[in-house]
């Protein structure tokens, strides 16, 4: 964004021109981000789940950005196999690009593109109870699964001290492909969700700081 | 509140009704499952139903006899007309039990010990008529030792297996069932479709 100078009457009869309060915030410069997605350290505390997912970027004069995010993912739904100990795990990426519109001082909306990447595994072990025989016991693992996807994001920050602020991104997951399996399905895909869908919806909360660097404009 | 902070904060809570929305998803299967695979074992009694059939036919014949007695005016064969009548009545109903396979099994084991397995239903006097024998999951192949009447006879069945999923649950689908071995007179296997599957497999022994 152009810096603008504005001019005020300060003796009745003479103008002067006065610089107004700069904001690093206004994207006048060139600058990094870090993204620390915080909703997603809350799954600690639930024995179901466990997430982590955090980014950096490049955010131009022009505010457009390039981003990268990683994160890992494991599930240990309790109710998709009754008769099993089931988990599904691995490591995802995405990147992609990011307009980050000025809404007014110290916020942004954010619309964004992006492609992701998962790589993951399942695993269960499981018996079949029997009234008359052993029980069946058995186990089963697939590695080297992958998944690919494309994401629309829809979002929106404010800072709460200068260059650290608070966000969220509303995403919506369009599936490309996932390796599944027809008899027992792996679960979800980390980074992505359920497979149920070629769509996903998602929600991130995010702290996230800003490093601005070079010239402003 | 300005104008600007109540669009911000429609646009949050908007994105945030369409997640809840969007993330809804019905339940399609929530019945029970059937989780250990079994086949259906009936038992007839030939050789007691020719027998009490035999027995009806006499006592049929002896009736007739007794209404003829009657019908020329002899009063005192009255007496033997209702006790016949009661026996026919009893025996009428044993044929339909053993007809409709309905006989007491005392115990069913392993052929190296495993179970036993009873079955049991009070209503009835501990008599049933249809048997869900479990089959073992770990082999194609098992055999039962069935202890019933003060007899005791072993049947073999041979199938083959595969896990499956239904209702949320791991199972052990069981198909092609046939009858190995039999200690029995005879034995007749009933299946609806091509593919003796378990569950829906019925087999007849008759003895």
């Amino acid at each position: 964004m152009s810096q603008e100078i504005s001019t005020q009457d300060v003796s009745g009869d003479e103008l002067e021109p006065v610089e107004p309060e700069t904001d690093d915030s206004q994207k006048s410069f060139n600058r990094f981000e870090i993204t620390l997605d915080y909703l997603k350290l809350l799954t600690f505390a639930f024995p179901e789940e466990t997430k982590l997912e955090a980014g950096i970027g490049f955010i131009s004069k022009i505010n457009i950005g390039f981003n990268v995010e990683f994160g890992y993912a494991e599930k240990t739904p309790e109710d998709f196999y009754k008769n099993a100990d089931y988990k599904v795990y691995g490591y995802y990426g995405r990147a992609g690009l990011s307009y980050y519109y000025p809404f007014k001082p110290g916020t942004n909306l954010i619309l964004g593109l992006k492609y992701a990447m998962s790589q993951y595994q399942d695993e269960a072990t499981f018996s079949i109870l029997s009234s008359l025989w052993d029980d069946y016991e058995d186990y089963f693992e697939r590695t080297d699964l992958e998944a690919s996807w494309v994401e629309l994001i829809l979002g929106s920050e404010s800072s709460v001290a200068g260059n650290l602020y608070f966000g969220f991104t509303f995403r919506m997951r369009f599936l490309i492909q996932a390796d599944n399996f027809s008899t027992f399905e792996v679960y979800s895909v980390p980074g992505y969700g359920r497979t149920f869908d070629n769509f996903v919806p998602a929600l991130n909360l995010y702290v996230k700081y800003y490093i601005p660097f070079g010239k402003g404009r | 509140m300005r104008i600007k902070e109540i669009l911000y904060w429609s646009y949050f809570f908007l994105l945030i009704g369409s997640l809840g929305f969007l993330s809804c998803q019905d339940c399609n299967d929530c019945g029970p499952a059937e989780n250990e695979p079994y086949v259906s074992f009936r038992f007839f009694n030939i050789d007691s139903l020719i027998k009490v059939e035999d027995t009806l036919l006499v006592l049929e014949d002896s009736l007739d006899k007794v209404i003829e007695g009657i019908d020329t005016g002899n009063t005192e064969l009255d007496t033997i007309r209702q006790v016949l009548e009661e026996e026919i009545d009893l025996y009428n109903q044993v044929y339909t039990d053993i007809k409709d396979g309905k006989v007491k099994i005392d115990e069913v084991t392993g052929p190296n010990g495993e179970g036993p397995i009873y079955f049991r239903d009070s209503t009835t006097n501990d008599t049933l008529t249809i048997f869900p024998f479990p089959l073992d999951m770990n082999y194609d192949s098992c055999s039962y030792i069935i202890q019933m009447a003060g007899m005791t006879d072993e049947v073999g069945l041979i199938y083959s297996h595969e896990l499956d999923y239904v209702s949320e649950r791991i199972i052990m689908r069981i198909y092609d069932l046939e009858v190995s071995k039999n200690s029995y007179d005879s034995a007749k296997i009933v299946c609806d479709k091509n593919r003796c599957n378990s569950n829906e497999t019925k087999i007849y022994f008759y003895f």
